[in-house]
């Protein structure tokens, strides 16, 4: 199944947005990757409009918690209780790995909560058994229908 | 003298009825077991709702919850997004990853599972290979690479990273 994904990336660290972005180029061409690199421009591109109104809504949202002084956590919160956003899954992928971090993400109804590797090898093979998982064999609403 | 290592066990609570697809899981995940998975897995396996309910509450006074849960969707007495919703309105048992299994779906399942904080939603792939592929990338997924915060006695299962 051929299927046009939208993820948007919350992240500030350059060289994990740039290992993503490089991998996902090779990983899939059906992907589009938007990035917002701090906790106003994510809250911008997500709330600013009506869900109705937002022309294209990302099917996963990727989470850094550290953007912005730690205001991950606040925006996962907002995106859980809003009635329509709270369906597009959100994967928490962060380099904390603070225990209330953890509980608080499962908490605020974090799909997944991943620690970033410290290994770039590692960091590779996530991502692939991520989007693996995600985008292969899990159904996400997909917003052209509905 | 023979020494035998104890692996740390991962316990999957299965709610789902039918017993051929109970059997058809646990086969799945025996065959992708690996020599070097630092870990065992147990599945618990449930008929139904209700039953998941009361086995749910037994675990938690024994201090221990499963660390992920499957749900197929039709499952009789209390169906699988009613079950989703039980669990994720329950101060302790919302932190369990739950996925909700279907062997087929209508658009709006996907969304009212979402809706109600399943963790994922899967459909039940029709060839017995593909499935085989679906539970390893599962459990790598879930056990490799997230992290799933064990609820009741503060013990949290963390992977190196």
């Amino acid at each position: 199944m051929i299927r046009r994904t939208e993820i948007l990336l919350i992240d500030d660290d350059p060289e994990d947005i740039m290992l993503f972005t490089n991998l996902i180029e090779e990983f899939d061409s059906h992907i589009n990757l938007k990035i917002a690199q701090n906790y106003v421009d994510a809250v911008d591109l997500l709330f600013q409009k009506h869900f109705d109104e937002i022309q294209s809504k990302p099917h996963i949202i990727l989470l850094e918690l550290t953007i912005s002084n730690h205001k991950g956590i606040q925006l996962l919160k907002s995106i859980k209780e809003h009635s329509e956003y709270r369906k597009i899954p959100v994967l928490v992928v962060t380099k904390s790995n603070n225990s209330h971090d953890i509980w608080n993400s499962y908490d605020y109804n974090v799909n997944a909560y991943i620690q970033k590797p410290k290994s770039k090898e590692r960091y590779l093979s996530l991502i692939s058994i991520m989007l693996k998982f995600w985008m292969e064999m899990v159904s996400i609403p997909d917003y052209t229908w509905s | 003298m023979e020494l035998i290592e104890i692996k740390p066990l991962k316990s999957i609570l299965l709610v789902e009825d039918n017993p051929a697809h109970v059997l058809i899981t646990k086969e799945a995940f025996s065959e992708v077991k690996l020599e070097n998975d630092n870990y065992d897995i147990e599945i618990i396996d449930v008929r139904d709702g209700i039953e998941a309910l009361k086995l749910l509450s037994k675990f938690k006074s024994q201090g221990s919850l499963p660390d992920l849960i499957l749900i197929d969707i039709n499952i009789p007495l209390l169906n699988g997004l009613d079950l989703l919703k039980k669990i994720k309105s329950h101060k302790h048992y919302k932190r369990i990853p739950s996925i909700i299994i279907t062997n087929g779906s209508r658009i709006h399942e996907i969304e009212d599972a979402y809706k109600r904080y399943a963790n994922a939603f899967i459909i039940k792939p029709f060839r017995y290979d593909d499935f085989l592929e679906m539970i390893q990338v599962m459990k790598l997924f879930w056990f490799e690479y997230a992290t799933i915060p064990i609820n009741t006695n503060g013990r949290l299962n963390k992977n190196e990273g």
